[in-house]
């Protein structure tokens, strides 16, 4: 796996017959349909110091005879807290919600969303929020990786120190990711409408992610001859008094 | 088995306990303590011979809870002794009750089929009538046990007459059945104490790839080399019959149960990461993706198979009799199958750091389910299905810089033909 970290903490979920929601200290991770199998993923970019919480909110699909849902939490090898649920005749319905509670290292990184200011409706500055948006909108359409990076630029050191991972070798990672991305023909990105775009708050308040009507991210792209894909997910912190893409 | 039988003559004879109802535990006394057993004879018969002066006209007196009456022309019995071992038998005690003092003037003979007569004098007589010798002719084993449906009662017949009775009355026919119950336990799954299965219970233990056929022929394309994974059948078998006294008065019935509870007859528990046949996974990974993630995919296959079935029967020696039965039981199970992903480390230089997590969506389950019966050609049948749509998957990868997913599913193994299994008989009655 990718963990370059033998200390990292990692996420396993393995479901089966089983739609769900991820949720890291409150902050949607990931979500599955009909059951899941996602082993080691890796979630230090959301943890806080001392206790965290992993929560799977489920909904069972029609027959969840069958149905399973396992749920680990690993810091490398070792296990810090697992729920597994069977379908068995004396337990045919899965729990609606899974909550796994684990401590994480006290010297671990204080993520700047972490402190960041909690926000509510109206936000404040929300123009300078939305010009980061579109922003980040305009270089996926100009295929632009500079104007990119810059934007990602916060969210790219704190997940280099999350992952332990030198941050120039994570800059050349995301330089040749977007530029293997962007060659692709054809490059379809969604249109963005701000004027229906509501906000998703998360990280008890911390946490903005704008969302399409849907709730899907709002840079979508369809791309390549295999018409593959690509979404990016940003949440957006205020802090200092201006907005930051911080995941 | 200490039982009074109330000689009721004059309609027919029957002999009626309880022995016989469906899945009545009996508990067996031993065969010293079980080898008397007293007939009373009523003289009762012939009621419309005026002439018959000493006789009691009617008029059931006996002991027994049961309140028997014979309405019979024959009794059947079932003696505590074992088919093949005729050397002992039940002593059943005989009485006529008439009005002193002509007791003194009955006169008894008890002649065996085909057999020497044997008289005795006296209101009453204990004989011992004996189980059949066995014939090993019409022995049939059926897993083993050995089947005594066919066996041939020993005949017996009993005539009395009295000081005003000369022409004596229609001889009473015992028929005597052995009481030979014959069972057999086959354990799978325990160890070294397992029972090998042999003769005919090689069925049980093709059970699986009989049950599973096709389907097997899927899971082994996937799971190469190691098959420790698959769990072994585990569970029970048990076959009884016997004769015993039936509920309907006077005759004896064949009497039986079949029982089978594995569990699982088939069960999984196997992860593989050598999947041969998903080399075709890869095919359908697109370029973009396989550059950046080389997903290792494994089979996880997780679950068990159960058989629990069972059915009783019993059935009276009056040829005109159906066979009583009932089947019941359960042939179910879910198997899960889920394709996992292992490993991203993409053949990009720097990819390794760049993914967040893999993750596949889309397992699927093999559902089987079915039951037992007992036709009414006098089988007991097990039946049902299996299906398993197959893997279809859908896949995304979320990178620091993005998820990247697929538009469509990718089918991973194709959906197969539903299996069917059975009906296959386990046991024919007749």
């Amino acid at each position: 796996m990718g963990l370059s970290d033998a200390n990292e903490i990692s996420l396993t979920v393995r479901g089966r017959a089983l739609d769900g929601i991820i949720l890291i200290n409150d902050i949607r991770y990931s979500s599955f349909q009909s059951g899941v199998s996602m082993p080691h993923a890796r979630i230090a970019h959301l943890l806080v110091p001392g206790i965290n919480r992993v929560k799977v909110q489920t909904t069972t699909q029609s027959d969840a005879s069958g149905g399973m849902l396992d749920v680990r939490v690993h810091r490398g090898e070792d296990e810090l807290a697992q729920r597994i649920w069977n379908s068995a005749p004396e337990d045919p319905v899965p729990p609606a919600e899974f909550e796994l509670e684990f401590s994480q290292d006290t010297e671990a990184p204080t993520w700047m969303w972490v402190d960041s200011m909690v926000v509510s409706p109206p936000y404040p500055d929300q123009p300078g929020m939305l010009s980061l948006v579109r922003a980040v909108h305009s270089a996926f359409v100009q295929r632009d990786i500079d104007a990119l990076m810059e934007l990602l630029a916060h969210k790219n050191r704190e997940l280099a120190l999350a992952f332990t991972t030198d941050i120039d070798r994570a800059n050349r990672s995301q330089r040749a990711f977007f530029g293997d991305l962007f060659a692709n023909e054809p490059w379809n990105v969604e249109a963005l409408d701000t004027d229906n775009m509501p906000y998703f708050s998360q990280g008890n308040g911390r946490l903005i992610e704008p969302t399409s009507p849907d709730g899907e991210p709002v840079i979508r792209v369809t791309f390549g001859e295999d018409r593959l894909n690509y979404s990016l997910r940003l949440m957006y912190i205020y802090s200092n008094g201006k907005w930051l893409i911080s995941r | 088995m200490n039982k009074t039988v109330n000689r009721n003559t004059g309609g027919t004879h029957h002999f009626r306990t309880n022995a016989c109802r469906m899945q009545k535990v009996t508990a067996r006394c031993s065969s010293v303590a079980c080898a008397s057993r007293e007939l009373q004879v009523f003289a009762n018969f012939r009621v419309t011979d005026s002439e018959i002066l000493c006789l009691v006209p009617h008029g059931v007196t006996t002991s027994s809870p049961e309140k028997l009456s014979l309405l019979g022309g024959a009794i059947e019995i079932e003696t505590e002794q074992k088919y093949g071992d005729p050397s002992d038998g039940d002593y059943v005690t005989i009485k006529a009750t008439v009005q002193s003092p002509c007791a003194k003037h009955v006169a008894w003979t008890i002649q065996e089929a085909g057999g020497a007569s044997t008289p005795f004098t006296g209101g009453q007589i204990k004989y011992q009538f004996l189980p059949p010798v066995a014939d090993p002719n019409l022995l049939k084993r059926v897993f083993r046990a050995v089947w005594l449906k066919d066996v041939t009662p020993r005949i017996y017949q009993v005539q009395y007459v009295t000081c005003k009775d000369s022409a004596g009355m229609a001889p009473i026919e015992v028929r005597v059945y052995p009481n030979a119950e014959s069972e057999v336990h086959f354990r799978f799954g325990e160890g070294e104490e397992d029972d090998a299965p042999g003769g005919e219970a090689e069925t049980i233990s093709d059970l699986a790839n009989m049950l599973f056929g096709g389907m097997w022929k899927y899971i082994q394309n996937f799971v190469a080399g190691d098959k420790s994974g698959i769990k072994k059948l585990k569970g029970d078998l048990k076959l009884t019959n016997k004769w015993e006294e039936d509920s309907d008065p006077g005759t004896a019935c064949w009497t039986g149960s079949l029982m089978i509870g594995l569990d699982p007859i088939i069960g999984f528990d196997l992860k593989t990461e050598v999947v041969p046949a998903l080399a075709a996974f890869q095919k359908v990974v697109p370029d973009f993706i396989r550059k950046w993630v080389n997903m290792s995919v494994y089979l996880e296959v997780s679950g068990d198979v159960s058989v629990h079935a069972g059915c009783t029967w019993s059935l009276a020696s009056t040829p005109s009799e159906p066979l009583r039965s009932s089947a019941k039981g359960e042939f179910g199970g879910k198997v899960g199958v889920e394709l996992g992903a292992k490993g991203w480390i993409g053949q990009a230089e720097v990819a390794e750091d760049s993914v967040i997590y893999a993750a596949l969506h889309g397992n699927s389950s093999i559902e089987a389910e079915g039951g037992p019966e007992v036709t009414d050609q006098w089988e007991f049948k097990l039946e049902g299905s299996i299906k398993w749509p197959g893997i279809a998957v859908t896949g995304d990868i979320n990178f620091w810089h993005g998820t990247v997913s697929h538009g469509k599913t990718w089918t991973v193994i194709e959906e197969p033909e539903p299996t069917k299994f059975g009906p296959c008989t386990l046991l024919k009655f007749n």
